[in-house]
């Protein structure tokens, strides 16, 4: 949208903010300005002369969090997925905004990412801090799956998120998330970095792995380990080992077509890694049963007696990990007459989904549990597009917030001050 | 209301009506105008031509809204659909498949007395047969 502002139009803001990394950017633009860990360091500074004056200092960004600091601690803003810490969270779009896009907010109309089964309050609660904290003139909450469908083409589509914290399987019909077939779990990237990080100290006999900021280089010579520092929040040591295990998991993870047997499996050749800190593992069979997790279905958990709670939109299933599971009992949960067009229209979105395999392993799984007569289509997955255009919800937000037609979608805000906070959901269906 | 704000250009309608009524034109191409507001009337078809013309119509690069004039016998004899097809194949442009997506329902809503719909991304969504196969059934 153009609102003029001292006589310069200027452009929309995009923020997709994931359980991992927040991506901002401006609208129309290709790719995302600015992607940064969606997490906040707040760190107690004691002022040693005056015992009751605590103050509280607090890091966002890359370069704030490289280092570690004496009991810093890193918090999400998030909680089983949804937005629980309401502080952190205007930190993360304050340091968007002011230090990686450097604009004001009140000059720029703002559409923000939301999951699809994020609770009525809490969009009304994202409405309210964007207008009154940040000023922003005019604002659209735009769910991550129907963006993601729009990208590829698709307004009808079964789309299978599977990112850091969970994974979320959201029906779209006709451009509008289906509520009722939404379901989700709590297994994804961030339970496989803990599955990694066994995983490397199984073939590193037992020997811990080092966080990012223990790993010292310089060039030409090999990397020294810096000594464990027992003042380092434990926190900030999981938040450092993360950027080691990113990298193992990318070189390392494979996923099976069928459900892997190790047994059978155990002469495959051995796989060299190098870890960041430069030194080698081999690894066999764990590089399939690690990610096989992600499609273990264990049956136990699918009967009544686990509890399941269920959020205002969507049903919470954290114990469900296998994804096609997941997937099937979304399908399940809507109507006959549409079920056909979301087995041949899937969608894959989130990092985890980009692990080799994943693909054609989900296809198959699901394929298995469907009708005779139900032929499931290929997947279009972001991991086949190039780096720079694998953000589909980011892309999708951006290509619709610089249309022109748009203009009539924002709520502005003088319509949020004259209707409140619960026009976005007349707004923004 | 769509999630692109795109409107649909009333001449869509007023040629759809005259295919509907009058089955004056064997299929419709609806498409973007250039400032990329509005949904316009790209091609007619013409008189004798077929289902396969109108694949042949279908962009490899760009996308598309289609009504299709469908005739078919079944053993009821000769009968007749109009079937929209929404046409994105992968290669068109991101932006023209996002803005296709998302205002798809305002052109559909506008146009009454479709069938059923396809969302096509290749060829093999449009075949003859297929479409075929989708009217005996829905006739059951």
């Amino acid at each position: 949208m153009s609102f003029s502002h001292g006589g310069d139009e200027v452009g929309s803001l995009v923020m997709d903010i994931g359980t991992l990394n927040t991506k901002a950017g401006f609208a129309g633009e290709d790719t995302p300005k600015a992607i940064f860990p969606s997490f906040v360091g707040t760190r107690n500074m004691q002022d040693k002369m005056q015992e009751d004056n605590n103050e509280v200092r607090y890091y966002v960004g890359h370069k704030q969090l490289a280092s570690p600091k004496d009991n810093l601690q890193v918090e999400s803003p998030f909680e089983n997925g949804v937005i629980s810490n309401w502080d952190h969270m205007e930190r993360i779009i304050d340091h968007a905004y002011t230090a990686r896009l450097g604009v004001k907010s009140c000059d720029h109309p703002i559409l923000m990412t939301e999951v699809p089964y994020q609770p009525r309050q809490h969009r009304e609660q994202m409405l309210s801090l964007l207008f009154d904290k940040f000023d922003a003139p005019a604002v659209f909450l735009a769910k991550n799956p129907v963006l993601s469908a729009f990208a590829h083409g698709k307004y009808t589509a079964l789309v299978v998120d599977s990112g850091a914290y969970g994974t979320c399987v959201t029906p779209v019909h006709d451009g509008y998330a289906l509520t009722r077939g939404i379901v989700r779990n709590q297994f994804a990237g961030f339970s496989l970095d803990t599955l990694t990080k066994q995983l490397l100290e199984k073939a590193r006999k037992g020997e811990s792995v080092h966080p990012l900021y223990r790993i010292q280089k310089t060039k030409g010579k090999p990397a020294t380990i810096l000594p464990q520092d027992s003042n380092i929040h434990p926190s900030y040591v999981d938040y450092s080992l993360r950027g080691v295990l990113h990298d193992a998991k990318e070189q390392l993870l494979k996923i099976s077509d069928a459900p892997f047997d190790e047994q059978r499996n155990k002469s495959i050749p051995l796989q060299n890694y190098e870890l960041l800190d430069g030194s080698l593992v081999d690894i066999g069979t764990d590089r399939f049963v690690v990610p096989e997790r992600l499609f273990a279905s264990d049956e136990r958990h699918n009967n009544a007696q686990q509890q399941q709670q269920n959020d205002e939109m969507g049903e919470f299933m954290p114990h469900q990990n296998a994804v096609h599971m997941l997937a099937h009992e979304s399908i399940m949960r809507c109507d006959a007459d549409i079920r056909k067009d979301l087995y041949a229209n899937l969608i894959l979105t989130g990092g985890t989904t980009m692990i080799p395999g994943f693909a054609k392993r989900l296809e198959n799984e699901l394929q298995a549990r469907a009708p005779m007569n139900i032929k499931v289509k290929p997947a279009i997955s972001s991991a086949a597009l190039p780096t720079e255009k694998k953000y589909s919800v980011w892309i999708g937000g951006s290509i619709l917030a610089s249309l022109g037609s748009f203009q009539q979608m924002w709520i502005t805000k003088q319509e949020y001050q004259e209707q409140g906070a619960a026009i976005v959901h007349k707004k923004c269906p | 209301m769509s999630a692109t704000g795109i409107a649909v250009d009333d001449e869509c309608v007023k040629v759809f009506n005259a295919m509907k009524k009058e089955h004056a034109y064997p299929f419709l191409l609806f498409g973007f105008n250039d400032k990329l507001n509005q949904i316009v009337i790209l091609q007619k078809g013409e008189a004798g031509q077929t289902f396969g013309d109108f694949v042949s119509a279908l962009p490899k690069n760009d996308v598309r809204y289609g009504v299709v004039d469908f005739h078919y016998s079944s053993d009821d004899g000769e009968r007749q659909k109009l079937i929209f097809v929404n046409w994105a194949p992968d290669s068109a442009p991101i932006k023209k498949k996002m803005v296709a997506a998302g205002s798809k329902v305002s052109l559909k809503d506008k146009l009454v007395g479709l069938s059923f719909e396809i969302q096509a991304t290749d060829l093999s969504e449009v075949d003859e047969k297929v479409i075929m196969d989708k009217c005996i059934t829905l006739s059951k």
